[in-house]
């Protein structure tokens, strides 16, 4: 970044920053990346050919020592961060994968198949211990999952060396090596040939899973990673994805044995135990977790250092477990997830913009005239006799109520008396024991989280939930995406060009780029409501989206929430803020211990006896 | 078939291995209630444990002692191993679990870290002893003291089987009796709110590394007894079958990992029997997998609040 040559405008620097970063990639530079790209691809294709004393390894061939152990570690690496890295799940039995792929290619070619035949089976086989384990996810969480993959990974160890179709302890021998391509001997004596096909699948698998990460798919994942429970209330099927993600994630693992098995031409059980799996994890965490470069780096440095350094051959496993230590202590984040945080952009301590919401009363959202004067409209949202019974604690009893497109609901009521448990009724976090839910007249009351989430209904939360490792774009462009992937999103336009235009109505187009969780208070409660809205809902659920805000940004909250119900969504806001409540509201409906004990106009809401006693106290302070 | 004809051996043997996994299991569930950690570096504490108590056996050379001094090396041996074992715990929560919860890190980092410590422990233990399995020289004459159907039952059999039971039913009243057990709930259900409410949740990470500490010394002890030789690289083993041992009973509950031990001990002893040796662990570690995916928080459920929105 050196752009220091232009004089930034004092109104506006951030905006001019977001621009550059953007769209001006000048036309010599692009030269520059490419020919930088090209020098890169010439000196690591070189490497095998080289000698170089300072980084060649003492025991093993500097060329076999880029194959195995380097190569298939950053294979493996790569596979594994699709998991740990992309959707937050420790894997403890990732050699299970590799076992798969190198067995496969092991059984295959020693019966007489080709192995560039073998290579996809080695891929399928893999991948299809990926989509176990990927079944196994969705019914185990978190620490407990990591300990699954842990007997995973020991079972599959057990079996290869108890069976004897899969050689038992001794393994299978004579794996014949790949049929030379174009003069290309694969052989003992031209170690470096393995070397070139493994540099190139490392580049494949990059490429393929760059393109992959930057997609909808991947953007998906990250919101998953970040905070699950928000994304499948953003409309994304977590589930569904976590299986992709180990299914996928599984396949250069199934890559890497095929090569691996050719290579060596004998493998053994051994080969595929636990401390493969921890070293390959360990390779993840110590280059960075979530970042291609970081992780390949990572593969690099397991792989490499114990090789260079084979003479304190006694040291060398403590040695690794101290680096270890030290590193996950000061730079939990991997060497090249530290390197990178310390350079990113600083916090941004003040918002670029306001908020053009409040000046604009009239928000571009859709173009839905206001149902408000008409004839009262069908509605957008209905809870039907709703009944939530935590064990014996009745946290909603008999709740019925309903919410009108282009009007605003508020539900007020005193701390404990079931507004956020409604909220996460009629967003499916909670069960119903009783009543149903109806969304646009469809019953929606056995459905997903995430089904209802795209079947038209966004929300915010009362602490925030937004996806901090995400940028601000980000953030909205999953929501808009899990949109789009229902035909119901109606307008033509790209889920990218929603997402800026909703940034712009909020007054956060100037952060597009800018992290989440580097926005300050104010301006990551206006994202939620973005967020919420990126998924075209027809019924917008804020939870005190008002908390914590300052005078002047309720009046802009006001605006806002109008113009969302002139847009004609309907507006359910949970909200303490009596000014605010009774500024915006069509109308009000009051919860006391789980129980609706008025509903009317606010006016009619203020005066009525029963409120004032339960809630608003003995005289009215609105 | 001989699971049938020789069922007391098969039992009693599921039992002791079930009671070695009891001491790992309840380290495990301890700390992962509480601080929602998976230390993989307990196993390791404990081979250092055995590794003092292999050198304070080499140096007295213990066949020599009377009735008396058998008695008093043998509690010596106990006294010595759980002190190692409780300062290792200590020193490595403050040293490095304490400033690993300050910066809120991530499992992962958490796992990788006390994975980094195990390795250390080991190799240390590797170095100085030698990467050989090392035979140890029991102080007292092991006995046989009764038989049931068949299965003979000697001192180190019963001390184990007792000490495993006493100390997971000390350790489990004074969970729920103390006024620290009620600190430990409040820690493990809200840090947040427990340090508000004036509990230290150092004070309380740090007397439960402690507790699991005297549970390690005993543990490697008995392991010791038991198996009578041991490896500087047993920690791994212990580590996989205490963690799983822990997650078949429900991780976070004392009685969870008591059942989980002695379930997973007869499992694995019966399933050897049947299929063979060679098919004891895979048995062992397919009846976890299955399980949780039937029952995901294991054979006995932690008692929770509502789950969060």
């Amino acid at each position: 970044m050196k752009n220091h040559d232009q004089p930034a405008t004092a109104g506006a620097p951030r905006l001019w920053w977001a621009n550059m970063q953007r769209r001006a990639v000048p036309g010599n530079r692009k030269i520059w990346t490419v020919a930088l790209a090209v020098v890169g691809l010439v000196l690591l294709y070189s490497l095998p050919r080289l000698t170089i004393p300072l980084i060649n390894t003492p025991q093993v061939s500097f060329p076999s020592v880029l194959f195995y152990p380097v190569g298939v570690y950053v294979l493996l690496a790569l596979g594994l961060d699709m998991t740990v890295g992309r959707t937050g799940q420790i894997n403890l039995g990732y050699a299970a994968f590799f076992a798969g792929g190198a067995y496969t290619t092991a059984l295959m070619s020693t019966h007489g198949v080709s192995y560039y035949a073998t290579i996809v089976p080695a891929i399928l086989v893999s991948a299809a211990l990926g989509l176990l384990v990927g079944l196994v996810s969705l019914r185990v969480n978190g620490d407990y999952f990591a300990i699954v993959t842990l007997g995973v990974g020991l079972v599959v160890q057990e079996i290869v060396s108890n069976v004897d179709a899969f050689g038992s302890t001794i393994g299978i021998s004579s794996v014949p090596p790949p049929a030379p391509i174009g003069g290309l001997e694969f052989s003992v004596a031209n170690p470096q040939a393995y070397d070139w096909l493994i540099f190139t699948m490392i580049l494949a698998v990059c490429v393929i899973f760059a393109l992959l990460y930057r997609s909808s798919l991947g953007r998906a994942w990250a919101a998953i990673r970040e905070d699950e429970d928000a994304a499948a209330l953003m409309g994304v099927e977590v589930r569904k994805l976590k299986v992709i993600a180990s299914t996928i994630g599984a396949a250069p693992a199934g890559l890497a044995g095929s090569i691996y098995a050719a290579q060596v031409g004998y493998i053994s059980p051994e080969t595929f135990g636990l401390t493969l799996s921890i070293l390959v994890l360990a390779a993840v965490a110590l280059g960075g977790k979530g970042r291609i470069a970081g992780v390949v780096v990572g593969g690099v440095l397991v792989g490499y250092l114990p090789q260079r350094f084979l003479q304190v051959d006694k040291f060398s496993t403590l040695l690794f477990g101290a680096v270890l230590v030290v590193v996950m202590l000061f730079f939990p984040e991997g060497v090249l997830g530290s390197l990178q945080r310390t350079k990113g952009p600083a916090p941004t301590a003040s918002l670029g913009a306001r908020p053009k919401v409040a000046d604009d009363d009239a928000l571009p959202l859709t173009a839905v005239p206001p149902a408000a004067s008409a004839q009262p409209a069908a509605p957008a949202l209905e809870v039907e006799n709703a009944r939530v019974a935590f064990g014996g604690v009745v946290a909603l009893d008999d709740v019925t109520l309903t919410v009108e497109p282009g009007s605003v609901t508020s539900v007020i009521g005193p701390n404990g008396a079931g507004k956020t448990t409604l909220i996460n009724a009629i967003t499916g976090v909670y069960r119903l024991n009783r009543g149903r839910i109806v969304l646009d007249g469809r019953d929606v009351t056995g459905t997903a989280v995430s089904a209802r989430s795209q079947g038209g209904i966004g929300r915010t939360f009362q602490n925030l939930r937004l996806f901090a490792g995400m940028t601000v774009l980000e953030n909205v462009l999953v929501a808009a995406e899990a949109a789009n992937s229902t035909d119901r999103s109606g307008g033509g336009s790209s889920p990218r060009e929603r997402a800026s235009e909703l940034l712009e109505e909020v007054g956060l187009a100037p952060m597009a780029d800018t992290r989440s969780d580097q926005l300050p208070y104010g301006a990551q409660r206006r994202l939620e409501i973005a967020r919420a809205l990126a998924l075209d809902p027809q019924v917008v659920l804020l939870d005190e989206p008002a908390a914590g805000a300052n005078t002047a940004e309720k009046q802009e909250l006001m605006g806002l929430i109008r113009s969302i119900a002139e847009s004609g969504r309907a507006v359910l806001l949970v909200e303490h803020d009596m000014p605010l409540v009774m500024g915006v509201s069509t109308k009000v409906v009051v919860l006391n211990f789980g129980e609706v004990i008025a509903c009317g106009t606010p006016e009619q809401v203020r005066h009525d006896p029963a409120v004032i006693a339960a809630y608003l106290g003995t005289e009215s302070h609105v | 078939m001989r699971l049938f004809t020789e069922f007391p051996s098969y039992t009693l043997a599921g039992l002791l291995i079930g009671a070695v996994y009891v001491f790992l299991a309840l380290g495990y569930s301890l700390v992962y209630r509480v601080l929602k950690l998976v230390d993989l570096s307990y196993s390791a504490a404990l081979t250092v444990s055995m590794f003092v108590a292999l050198a304070l056996a080499g140096r007295w050379s213990p066949a020599k002692l009377s009735t008396s001094g058998a008695i008093l090396f043998t509690l010596a041996t106990v006294a010595v191993s759980v002190v190692v074992c409780v300062a290792v715990r200590v020193l490595l929560q403050m040293a490095m679990f304490q400033p690993l919860r300050r910066r809120n890190a991530p499992s992962l980092v958490v796992v990788i870290a006390s994975l980094g410590v195990y390795y250390v422990l080991q190799e240390a233990m590797g170095l100085w002893k030698g990467q050989d399995l090392i035979n140890y020289t029991l102080p007292f004459t092991n006995s046989s003291l009764f038989s049931v159907g068949g299965a003979s039952v000697n001192i180190v059999d019963l001390a184990l089987l007792v000490v495993a039971g006493a100390a997971a039913a000390t350790v489990g009243v004074w969970l729920r009796r103390s006024s620290f057990g009620k600190s430990v709930t409040a820690v493990a259900q809200d840090p947040i709110a427990a340090q508000l409410n004036g509990i230290s949740v150092n004070v309380v990470a740090n007397t439960l590394f402690a507790v699991t500490g005297v549970l390690g010394g005993l543990g490697a002890v008995l392991y010791l007894f038991y198996f009578t030789n041991t490896s500087y690289d047993v920690g791994l083993g212990l580590a996989v079958n205490g963690l799983i041992a822990a997650l078949l009973g429900g991780m976070g509950n004392v009685s969870g990992a008591v059942v989980g031990s002695f379930v997973f001990g007869l499992v694995e002893s019966y399933g050897g029997a049947v299929f063979g040796a060679t098919w004891q662990n895979v048995i062992g570690y397919a009846a976890l997998v299955v399980l949780l995916l039937v029952a995901p928080s294991g054979l006995i459920r932690e008692q929770r609040g509502f789950a969060r929105a």
